[in-house]
Order: C-alpha cells, then structure tokens, then sequence
C-alpha cells in the first residue's frame, strides 16, 4: 500500500469517525432523515454565498451552507410546533422547498454555471487527497483529514462534556427541563454540529456518503447494544471498519472508494440485523420457534388435565389424536409429546395412551390458577 | 456525574486514543512517504530529464491522450482517416475528392524517439468527463505523473482542485485554458449568454491543432536536451487535422444541407457548428450536470417542427432519455425526427470502432451528421 492510499484510507476513516459522534444522537432522536435533508439544502446556502461573493469554493459558501443547515431544522421545527403537520412531513416539506429554490435560483441567476451543489458537496476522496496542508514550505498531509480530525476532536468534545445534557434531553426532555437543561438548546447545539460535520465532509468524501456515515453505523450499532456509551463507540469503530472494508475492496476491484464504503456499510447493517445475538432476525426467530415450543407443551399439560376423570384410555388421550384435537401436524405432536415425555411431564400407557405425571398435574394447576 | 462518566466511557475509552494514534500514525507516514518537507521544484515543466529517465504522462480525456500518443510517436494515425477520395466515395460528394490529402502516408508516419515514457488516459470511451467517479487507482495516477493535460474550461470540474494543487509539484497544462488566454484567439472561442466558455474545443480543428503543438512544446520542455521528434510529429498531426478541416469544410459547405440545425444531446457541438456554419441546439446545456426542463423539451419539439428538421443525434456518454422525449414531442405534433446516429461527444469510441482515435471520433461524427442531415426529407410527417 502506497503512503498515498493509507492517507486516503486514514481520511475515509477520520471523516466516518467524525459524522458518527452527531449521527448517533442524530439516530438516538429518530432525527437520520435531517442530514439527508441538510444535505441538500445547503445547496441554497451556496447560491446565496454565491450571489455575494461570485467565487467557486470560497470559504463564504461554507459559512452560507452551515447557516442554512441551521435554517432548515428550524422551519422543519416551526412546522412541527404549530402541531398540524408530523415531523416526517414537515421534513418532507421544508426540505424540497429549500432545495427547490436553490435550484430555482440557479436557474434564473447561473444558468450554464458550473455552480451547483457539486462544487463543494460532491467532492471525493481520490481527489481530495490532493489538498495538501502546507506550511512553511513544508507539506503536513492531507488538509481534509487535518480538517475532519479537527472536526471530529470537537464533536467528540462536545459529547463527552455534554453528553449528561445530551442523554437527559434525549431520553426525557421533560426531565431535562426540570433539570435546567434546555433540550431546544441542546437540539440546535446538535444541529450545528451536524451542519459543520455535514458542510466539512461533503467537499472530500461526497454527501451520499456523508449520510451513510451518520445514519447507518449508528442504526447497526443500536441492534448490537443498549449501552449509550458503548453504543456511541460502537458508532465509530462501526463507521471505521466499514472505511477499511471498502478501502479494500476498492483497491482489488480499482473503483470508488465511496461506493464500495458505502456498500461494505450496507452489507454490515443486513449482517448484524440478520445475526445480532439479542435483537437479529435469526435470533428473533429462534425465539419464536421456541416459545412456540413451549406453549405446545404447556397446551398439552392443559390438554391432558382437563380429560384426566374421562380415563386413562379415552380418544382424547391418544397421541394419534393429537393432531385433530390441537391443530398440531403429526410431527410436531410427536415433537412436543416426546419433549413433555423427556421433562418427565407426561407418561405413556401402552405406548399410544398420554397421562399426566405428578409433576404434570401440578404444573397444569399452576397455569390454570396463574 | 464523573463516576457516572466514567462507568459510561468505561470499556471503551480506549477508542478516542486508538483513533488519535492511527490519525497520528498515518500522518507522520504520508508525510515521510512523500518526502516530508516537499520542496517544490523550481519549475516542474523543466524537469531538464534525460532521454533514459522515465516520463510519466497522464491525460484526462481520451482527446487529449490520442494526441499525446501520436506526438510521442506511440500509434500511428489509423489508415484511411480523412482519406479525401475514400470520404467521396462514403458520401457521395465527389467534390471532396479533389481537395488535397496532404502528405503520403509513409512520409506522415510517427517517429518514436527513444525516450523512456510512459502514458495513460482516465477517461476511457463511454465516459462522461462531466460526472466522472474516480477510482481509487486514479489516485496513484495522478500521483505519479510527471506531466497531466487536461481539458480545463471547466470540462472536468470536479477535479479542478486536485488537479491545482498538483501544480505545484508536477507539470499540469490546461489546454483550453492555455489556448483561451491567447487574444489572437479570442474570436474563436464560443461563450454563453452568461459568460461562461464552451470547454468542448476538441470540435474546433483549428483550435486543437493549436492544443496538439501545445502538447509536444510541453513534453519537449521536460526533457534537458532538445528531443525533435515531437514537434515533427505533431506537425504531421497538424497536417491531417488540416486536411480533416477542409474536407468538413467542403461537406457541409453550399447547399448540401437545406436545413442546418445539429441538434444533440448535448452542448457538446458547438465550435463544430461554428466551423461548419450549423446552428447547434443541445437539450442539455454545456455540462451534462444540467437536465433539459419540460419548457426546452417542449421549445425544442416546436423548432425542430417549424425548421422541419430531419433528424436528432444520440451521444455515447449521454443517456439518450432527453432524446426520446423531444422525439415522442416532435411526433406529438405531427412530424417525425430521425435519429440520425450515434456521435462520439465527450469520449472517444471504444477501441476498433471508428472513433477509437480523435481523428476517428472527428470523422465518425462529421460523415453521421451529414449523412442524417442531408438525406432526402420525407414529404410529409409521420
């Protein structure tokens, strides 16, 4: 591996390290959507800067996007208080607006201009490797990962010393208002920070992949644990393999980096919603499987209770006949009399006639009366 | 609350400092592996090589990269290109016959010097320079080239800022951007109504000619003594893209074609259009980044109606959904626009297809364009 792609893998990772800190609080605040939304209303932000200062990548774009990141949880928020329209909606409302008139503007101001959202948000991370810090005559790396190490330094910051207010407004806000703790302060505190995470991500890795930075390291991470702490730095590690894994697979394959991030991300989150050992899908369904199990065999206590006055050799207590009187298939019957049988719930008579055992009876008992 | 933090940082405060140190780590290696303290070359366009050190050239668009191959005496020109007599024959004007070929085609072959270089094109046929994805390979490319060409006028925007900050360290010319200061040219080059320049120069014969001499200039000046060879071979790449003129010139000079809309996926054809005195109209504006509103599709279908004009042309790196959409309008109101063939606008054809060269690319779309456009036009629509 060449010093040049172990600097495009170190960036990969700074930047998914630096969007995990906003995105799992982002994720936490059922709020993913809201960096997809600022990703594309910074867009106005820049033909704003723009009309201003005519000048493709000036720093006033940057500041223009941040403000307007600002401005759009802020109507999303307005829209939601008047109590008419839900958050999603109101997402769904305030960003196409805002984008929409970027666009417009553009249109009617800069049409032919190479100005769009591409200048500064659809940047790479083959090209910007390119941009050097330099200092003195003196080359120190690339300046998007001095940039997004900075960024990722004060976000991590942040969350360590506010990450009481930040829980307390997440989990319960009315909580934190007794507390003293303003969740709108801590909500904008929040939002700034995604808006300066987004703005400095977008110009070297692109926004698509910004979001996935945010949204889909934390979504994984929420299925593996329910610690905040563990699941903040599970966030980061999450964000940071997948940036490794798609480091790799770019340079076998000699594609995006972005892209294959983006896909090894994709693949983490079906793995882990597949094989989670607690929250998983197969886990899942082995519970299903399970206590379905186990309420057949308790079904069959109950069954053989209520018919034992009827005999020992009644058509009810046939285990051929279990299959008629509970619904059951024949091998699941045999399944469930043979696992009552092991438990030492039930006894045979003559091999096809059930009865109860003692320790049957008393169990049946026990969830009739419970 | 600091024994609450600490319970929550807990196992896993080690992640902040492990990150610092691969941050650190990686680092501290991109600058050693870079040579630390880069002290930038007095000028890395006088690289004063000798003939046996290894060049390293890279050009962006396949254009620019079929040049430097026939500069640095790599390929040859393809036999038959621009070939006044065989022209005659695929079009039916015997008039281009007689328009001079320009040297024979044994005293017009490439001469290779010995120089050790080595070459590569980013953009391979089919790709849009507009809205190309690097991949990580491209990386180490431009890492490693000594010189890049690059279209410049905006053409790749999204390498622009890689492609400025590698200035300093290596030779990057801008082609257009060279050609565009020149005052003498100014009247050449085609701007929008708000002032933005028309990056596709490669469909101006005169203006690429210009580029190509740029081109064997630059890879001369790299090396300490004088390495004649280029300039002779761009001189007889010059010669064809001469001949390659006149022949359009002749084609689509006169009456041949009654009606002289070239309309395109694309704004991709503009200085052709100049050239051949056609009114260009692209569904799209000059990068492909912009889609075509309802309103111009709807504009576009109402010119080509009231012109009558015959036929559309689809682009390899475009995707040809605009196209359809004009067409389906056109029909809409009661006339029938062919398409009249594929054209090679921002990338060169894929490798044994006509366009594989520059020459080739120009050729294919001058013989397409005239011959959809001089057809015989139905008498009626539909």
């Amino acid at each position: 591996m060449s010093s040049l792609e172990f600097e495009i893998l170190v960036t990969a990772m700074t930047v998914s390290a630096a969007c995990a800190v906003p995105g799992a609080y982002l994720v936490l605040r059922q709020m993913s959507m809201v960096a997809d939304a600022i990703s594309h209303t910074v867009l106005l932000g820049i033909v704003l800067a723009f009309l201003v200062v005519p000048l493709y990548g000036h720093p006033l774009m940057v500041f223009g996007a941040s403000v307007m990141g600002v401005v759009t949880v802020l109507g999303i928020d307005l829209l939601k208080r008047t109590g008419l329209v839900r958050e999603d909606a109101a997402i769904g409302i305030t960003f196409p607006a805002l984008f929409s008139l970027g666009v417009l503007l553009i249109s009617l101001l800069a049409r032919d201009a190479h100005l769009d959202e591409h200048m500064v948000f659809q940047g790479d991370l083959v090209y910007s490797v390119f941009q050097r810090l330099e200092l003195a005559d003196r080359g120190y790396g690339p300046m998007t990962l001095w940039k997004m190490a900075g960024i990722f330094l004060l976000n991590g910051a942040l969350a360590l010393r506010f990450h009481r207010e930040l829980k307390i407004a997440t989990f319960d806000p009315v909580l934190a208002a007794t507390l003293g703790i303003s969740p709108s302060l801590v909500h904008f505190g929040l939002v700034l920070m995604t808006s300066v995470t987004a703005v400095g991500a977008f110009d070297s890795v692109g926004s698509i992949l910004v979001i996935g930075f945010m949204v889909v390291p934390p979504v994984t991470a929420r299925l593996l644990t329910d610690s905040l702490a563990r699941y903040l730095g599970l966030s980061i590690l999450l964000g940071c393999a997948s940036s490794l894994g798609g480091f790799w697979i770019a340079r076998t394959v000699n594609g995006s980096v972005g892209g294959s991030i983006s896909l090894v991300m994709g693949a983490m989150f079906v793995a882990v919603l597949l094989a989670s050992p607690r929250r998983g899908l197969v886990a899942d369904w082995r519970r299903r499987r399970r206590q379905r199990v186990e309420f057949a065999v308790r079904m069959l206590v109950i069954h053989l209770f209520q018919h034992r006055t009827l005999g020992p050799r009644t058509e009810e207590n046939h285990a051929g006949h279990l299959e008629v009187h509970l619904g059951w298939s024949a091998e699941f019957s045999r399944r469930i009399t043979e696992l009552a049988e092991v438990r030492g719930l039930i006894s045979r008579v003559d091999t096809h006639w059930l009865g109860l055992t003692s320790v049957g009876e008393r169990q049946a008992e026990q969830a009739l009366a419970g | 609350m600091n024994a609450a933090l600490a319970r929550m940082v807990g196992a896993w405060r080690w992640v902040p400092g492990f990150l610092l140190v691969a941050l650190f780590g990686g680092l501290a290696a991109g600058c050693a592996g870079n040579g630390g303290g880069s002290t930038p070359a007095a000028d890395p366009c006088a690289a004063g090589l000798a003939k046996d050190e290894p060049l390293r050239v890279l050009s962006t668009t396949g254009q620019i990269g079929s040049m430097v191959d026939l500069i640095l005496g790599l390929e040859q020109i393809p036999d038959g290109l621009w070939a006044p007599d065989t022209l005659a024959e695929r079009t039916g004007v015997a008039d281009l016959a007689s328009i001079d070929a320009g040297a024979e085609p044994s005293v017009a072959l490439m001469v290779r010097p010995s120089v050790a270089v080595e070459t590569h094109t980013m953009l391979g046929p089919g790709v849009d320079p507009h809205l190309y994805v690097p991949t990580l390979g491209d990386a180490e490319e431009f890492n490693k080239a000594d010189v890049i060409f690059y279209n410049g006028l905006h053409l790749e925007a999204q390498m622009l800022g890689a492609l400025e900050q590698l200035s300093g360290s290596r030779c990057v010319i801008a082609l257009g951007d060279f050609l565009y200061e020149d005052e003498n040219l100014a009247d050449r080059f085609i701007h929008t109504d708000e002032g933005l320049v028309d990056p596709h120069i490669w469909n101006h014969p005169e203006l690429w000619s210009l580029a190509t001499v740029r081109m064997a200039q630059v890879l001369e000046g790299m090396y300490a003594g004088p390495v004649p060879e280029f300039a002779a071979n761009a001189e007889k790449v010059v010669e064809r893209i001469a001949v390659a003129g006149s022949l359009i010139a002749e084609l689509f000079a006169g009456e041949r074609i009654p009606v002289r809309y070239l309309v395109t996926a694309h704004d991709a054809f503009g200085y052709f259009t100049a050239v051949t005195n056609l009114e260009s109209i692209g569904l799209q504006g000059l990068s492909t980044e912009s889609e075509a509103s309802v309103y111009d599709i709807q504009q576009i279908a109402e010119t080509i109606v009231a012109h009558r004009i015959p036929a559309m042309f689809v682009e390899s790196s475009v995707s040809t959904d605009a196209v359809t959409a004009v067409r389906e309008a056109v029909r809409a109101r009661g006339w029938d626009v062919r398409l009249g063939g594929e054209l090679y606008s921002d990338a060169l054809g894929p490798q044994g297809s006509e366009g594989a060269t520059y020459l080739g690319m120009l050729q294919h779309n001058a013989v397409t364009i005239y011959l959809a456009l001089a057809a015989p036009m139905p008498e009626d629509g539909n």
